[in-house]
């Protein structure tokens, strides 16, 4: 396996070679359940290595919606619909309370019209400016940790004194360098994929735990 | 001072059981990697004869949507091969127009019917497995010769995994992970332990174990060594 070339390894029923497809068929079943078992290995690893930033960050993060802060969350491709579901976990909440939260990327007005005029530097950062004040809470997600326009996002966040959130792979990236994010939480993986279910887990239990320091647990 | 700084600790056992339930879902997929390989295989085939992949899901599933159109479209692995895909579950304008003339159960057989072609790949998402909007447009697919495939949580027969041909179903179940502590493999991926209720019989296929290891054990399968 590891000696195919990279498309060929990730999309193996696409190629033309005939192979045995059973042998194939049994491949994917095995790779699948070996990156199953990596998602099993990395949370483990999180819920220990991340346990205290995550608590702290609920905290931080209840406080600030106690208070009335609003919440915009914004990254780039897949982080950019993971914006959105951090903004529709929050606002549209299974259980517990509603908050105001907003992900950027999903003006599409706004982002193709900056982007366009401007810059994609600036889609996010614009937006902050305009719509956040001190009290809200931005959720930066990059895999990355070093997305040109995500960074200027959190450079305006801290401008403006507003609360920062950071999901971050590999080593952090630039959001770990620049130390413009509060409470930083770093999936240590190289592998996009991995990080991103990684990030998904993290942004879940975070809400749950700022639902649990809203309904007064931390009280306690 | 604001008294919610002073206590961060008393979330710790719901940092814990949080990180539980996700890792029992993780695990179950490891149950799925059969289904998953035989999807695929369908899927590769449509591709190769020129079909699209369509996707779609309510909430934080609509998200989830397009993040798997966009791993398609613009793969991030450079040199990868790019497919054809489409969000249904994208566009405010089209959604809020067929919600309020039609309802929203019809949001994407709507999007199905104006967009699929038979041939093409229908992937509805839907957490608990009962999304009728995302049943519906299963439903659709099918009745015009797209291959369709569910990927759900909630019930092995939700009415969502029941509208497709294939099915990815990641059973939501209340079976907590438990520790325990390996006295005996047998060799042929499974080994004796002792929990806390008794010694059990469990699977080790998905950990490199030794005798004296502690794991975590979801459903009889060992899903993590503990330190």
């Amino acid at each position: 396996m590891s000696t195919r070339p990279a498309a060929d390894a990730l999309y193996p029923f696409l190629t033309a070679t005939p192979r045995d497809p059973d042998a194939l068929l049994q491949d994917v079943r095995r790779s699948t359940q070996a990156k199953a078992r990596e998602i099993v290995a990395l949370r483990e690893r999180l819920r220990v290595e991340l346990a205290d930033a995550l608590r702290s960050a609920a905290v931080r993060l209840a406080e600030a919606v106690a208070a009335g802060g609003r919440v915009f969350a914004f990254g780039n491709g897949g982080s950019a619909t993971d914006a959105q579901a951090v903004a529709a976990l929050f606002a549209c909440p299974p259980r517990g309370r509603p908050v105001p939260a907003l992900a950027l990327p999903a003006d599409v007005a706004t982002v193709t019209a900056l982007a366009n005029d401007v810059g994609f530097d600036v889609v996010y950062a614009r937006q902050l400016a305009a719509l956040a004040a001190p009290g809200d809470v931005a959720v930066a997600l990059s895999t990355s940790g070093s997305s040109g326009n995500v960074i200027r996002a959190l450079e305006e966040a801290r401008r403006r004194g507003i609360l920062t959130i950071g999901l971050a792979g590999y080593d952090g990236g630039r959001m770990a360098e620049s130390g413009l994010v509060d409470h930083l939480l770093v999936v240590p993986s190289t592998s996009v994929h991995r990080i991103q279910e990684a990030q998904t887990t993290i942004y879940q239990v975070l809400w749950e735990l700022m639902q649990a320091a809203l309904a007064g647990r931390s009280l306690r | 001072m604001n008294t919610m700084t002073r206590a961060p600790g008393a979330l710790t056992d719901l940092l814990e059981e949080a990180f539980d339930r996700r890792r029992a879902a993780a695990s179950t997929l490891i149950d799925q990697a059969g289904n998953l390989a035989l999807a695929c295989r369908a899927l590769a085939d449509r591709f190769r004869a020129g079909g699209r992949l369509l996707t779609f899901g309510i909430g934080t599933a609509a998200a989830d949507a397009q993040h798997v159109a966009v791993e398609f479209m613009h793969p991030v692995i450079v040199g990868k091969r790019a497919l054809p895909a489409l969000s249904l579950a994208g566009d405010p304008a089209l959604l809020s127009d067929v919600a309020a003339r039609a309802g929203v159960d019809e949001l994407f057989a709507a999007g199905v019917n104006l967009f699929g072609r038979a041939g093409d790949i229908a992937l509805g998402i839907a957490l608990d497995g009962r999304c009728p909007s995302v049943a519906r447009g299963l439903r659709a697919a099918r009745g015009q010769g797209l291959l369709t495939l569910a990927l759900a949580g909630g019930e092995r027969d939700g009415a969502v995994p029941r509208a497709a041909e294939h099915r990815i179903v990641i059973v939501t179940c209340g079976d907590i992970a438990v520790t325990a502590c390996v006295l005996s493999l047998s060799g042929n991926g499974r080994a004796r332990a002792q929990s806390r209720e008794g010694e059990i019989e469990i699977n080790v296929e998905l950990v490199d174990v030794g005798v004296g290891d502690r794991v975590l054990v979801h459903a009889g399968v060992a899903i993590a060594v503990t330190p």
